[in-house]
């Protein structure tokens, strides 16, 4: 596995919103199968990093390459089948009903003039019914919960099917029980399906649970490493500027404020 | 209930029996537009007279006066609604019309211009100019700046906003400055009217090639309707996208407005009204919106020149009393 070309690779990234430097420089190798968790404090550039890293935004130095592509190659609907991007927040400007919205994702796979085929639907309806929302496709999106449209936002993402997903706080708007469920869907496309997944996730614990790779950001660097190196009490006591204490054992490990 | 977007995901079949039906009732606005008038006409006289041959007086009406007027209040109607689809999806805001670029203030100022010259001859090129002039200043200004930044709807939409003000300023000017005689025809000019349209192949060939080529992108339409971060995330060339549809949404209302004046209210109105009935789907929604609109104006024009007649009301006007408790009545029933 080591010895694949990564999914996600960049070198020398640096990051700088309104002149601030948030990442002086990092280099990065995920690979098919990793599940890495993006931690650190508020305006640490969590979010600045992983739309870098969707190529939506440019980083202020540092290459990133796709499969061993570089991004610059690769036109905008190379790279939306290469990799999903799930945004913080959504906004519905105008009515659309669940299956509709989860359709968007097959958008990159069509051609210009092609229409949704069965196998699109059949695609969009699982991720659907993977994420709980099976039998609300004629829903108006509008009328869902936050939980519900998060994690429709969720199903079209799946639908969509890249090899790469890039997440930013998948688990906000959801509950203890639907942030282990959705979390659970997410994480089992890289074992099974060989996925390279990148989320930004808030709750340490969930990072604990999930990732075996970790980047923390703070401070002005990012340390990215194996989650155990990476997600320790001692380190990230640091980055928080907050003493944290371990407890819990195995799957209910977590991180606390001292 | 709102209505049957709810109920059905756009198929081709489905947007076909959409658009067909549309199709069907335009064809039946036009007739009624060549059969009603101060002289009615039967059917089968109609069907005479497009088939050529005869010169009664009957066939020159049909032919000469009424078809090129009604062919072009559908070229009209269905640019405007087109354009209006086109800026509602991308400035994602159903408030937005085909005039909101100030594309209508270029071409009336150029429209007026003409006619306080004295240049009557030359009103519908002078509104062509400045339409076209109004386009390239929006799209110009709204790049403008130190950073020569990819056109947004954002800027293009405050660009377009404060530009129009600037062509109203002198608008109201000219009208000021106008001989009391020459103020009614530019009043109707403003208000939109059909009277003195001769040709419909220029507005008509817009209409076609403006909605082939914004179909070409309609599903990269529906997917910048949910944002575009959203739609660069999906793999939509989003700065490219968005200058090709307003460049067509540019394109068709300066083909309307040349024809006809600024007609309101078609462009605003019929892509909502549609929307809440059809779906968001551009894929059936920008067909839909031409014949819709295209229908909606030619029955508005059959109205204004027969119902006070022998005194023709500006088309503009009628639209307006249509369309409102029209909208009115689809917002309370849909409550979107």
């Amino acid at each position: 596995m080591t010895n694949a070309v990564p999914r996600l690779s960049c070198r020398g990234l640096r990051l700088a919103v309104a002149g601030r430097e948030l990442v002086a420089s990092l280099d990065l190798d995920v690979r098919a199968g990793e599940c890495w968790a993006v931690v650190g404090p508020n305006g640490a550039g969590k979010t600045t990093l992983v739309t870098a890293l969707a190529g939506l935004a440019s980083p202020a130095a540092g290459e990133i390459t796709y499969d061993g592509t570089p991004l610059a190659r690769l036109d905008p609907r190379e790279r939306a089948v290469k990799r999903g991007f799930l945004p913080q927040d959504s906004v519905d400007f105008f009515p659309a009903t669940v299956l509709e919205t989860a359709l968007v994702g097959r958008h990159p796979h069509l051609a210009r003039w092609q229409w949704e085929s069965a196998a699109d639907v059949a695609c969009a309806r699982a991720a659907l019914a993977a994420f709980g929302l099976g039998g609300l496709d004629a829903r108006d999106a509008r009328t869902l919960s936050g939980g519900e449209r998060r994690r429709l936002a969720l199903a079209a993402l799946v639908a969509q099917d890249p090899a790469l997903l890039l997440l930013d706080e998948p688990s906000s708007h959801l509950d203890l029980g639907q942030q282990i469920a959705a979390l659970d869907v997410v994480t089992a496309l890289a074992e099974t399906d060989g996925k390279a997944i990148v989320m930004v996730l808030h709750d340490l614990h969930l990072a604990l649970r999930y990732a075996d790779h970790a980047i923390a950001l703070g401070r002005g660097r990012a340390r990215a490493g194996a989650a155990a190196d990476v997600l320790t009490a001692a380190s990230l006591s640091d980055l928080f500027g907050h003493r944290l204490i371990a407890v819990g054992e195995g799957a209910a490990s977590t991180l606390v404020p001292a | 209930m709102p209505a049957s977007h709810v109920s059905g995901l756009a198929t081709p079949a489905r947007s076909l029996a959409i658009v067909a039906a549309l199709a069907v009732a335009a064809l039946a606005a036009l007739g009624l537009a060549l059969a009603v008038g101060t002289v009615a006409i039967d059917g089968a006289d109609i069907v005479r007279a497009l088939a050529g041959g005869t010169s009664e007086t009957a066939a020159t009406i049909v032919r000469e006066l009424r078809l090129p007027r009604a062919l072009a209040a559908f070229a009209v109607g269905g640019l405007l609604a087109l354009a209006g689809a086109l800026m509602q999806v991308l400035l994602r805001n159903p408030l937005a019309d085909p005039y909101v670029l100030g594309i209508s203030g270029g071409a009336a100022v150029g429209a007026l211009g003409a006619m306080l010259a004295g240049a009557a001859g030359l009103v519908t090129l002078a509104a062509l100019g400045g339409a076209l002039a109004s386009t390239l200043l929006v799209f110009g200004l709204a790049r403008a700046g130190a950073d020569r930044a990819p056109w947004t709807t954002t800027r293009l939409l405050l660009t377009g906003v404060v530009v129009a003000s600037g062509w109203g300023a002198l608008i109201a000017l000219m009208l000021t400055l106008a001989p009391d005689a020459q103020v009614k025809g530019m009043l109707f000019w403003l208000i939109g009217d059909l009277g003195g349209t001769t040709r419909a192949a220029p507005a008509m060939i817009t209409l076609v090639v403006a909605l082939c080529a914004s179909l070409a992108f309609a599903r990269d339409l529906n997917v910048l309707s949910r944002g575009e971060h959203v739609a660069a995330a999906l793999g939509v060339a989003v700065p490219f996208t968005t200058f090709v549809l307003c460049a067509l949404a540019a394109l068709a209302t300066a083909a309307a407005v040349t024809t006809a004046g600024s007609v309101g209210f078609v462009g605003l109105v019929v892509p909502h009204a549609l929307r809440l009935v059809i779906g968001n789907d551009q894929r059936v929604l920008l067909p839909a919106s031409v014949f819709a609109g295209g229908t909606l104006l030619v029955l508005a024009d059959t109205l204004a020149r027969s119902i006070a007649a022998p005194v023709q009301l500006p088309v503009g006007v009628v639209t307006a009393f249509i369309g409102v408790p029209v909208f009115l009545a689809l917002l309370a029933r849909g409550r979107t």
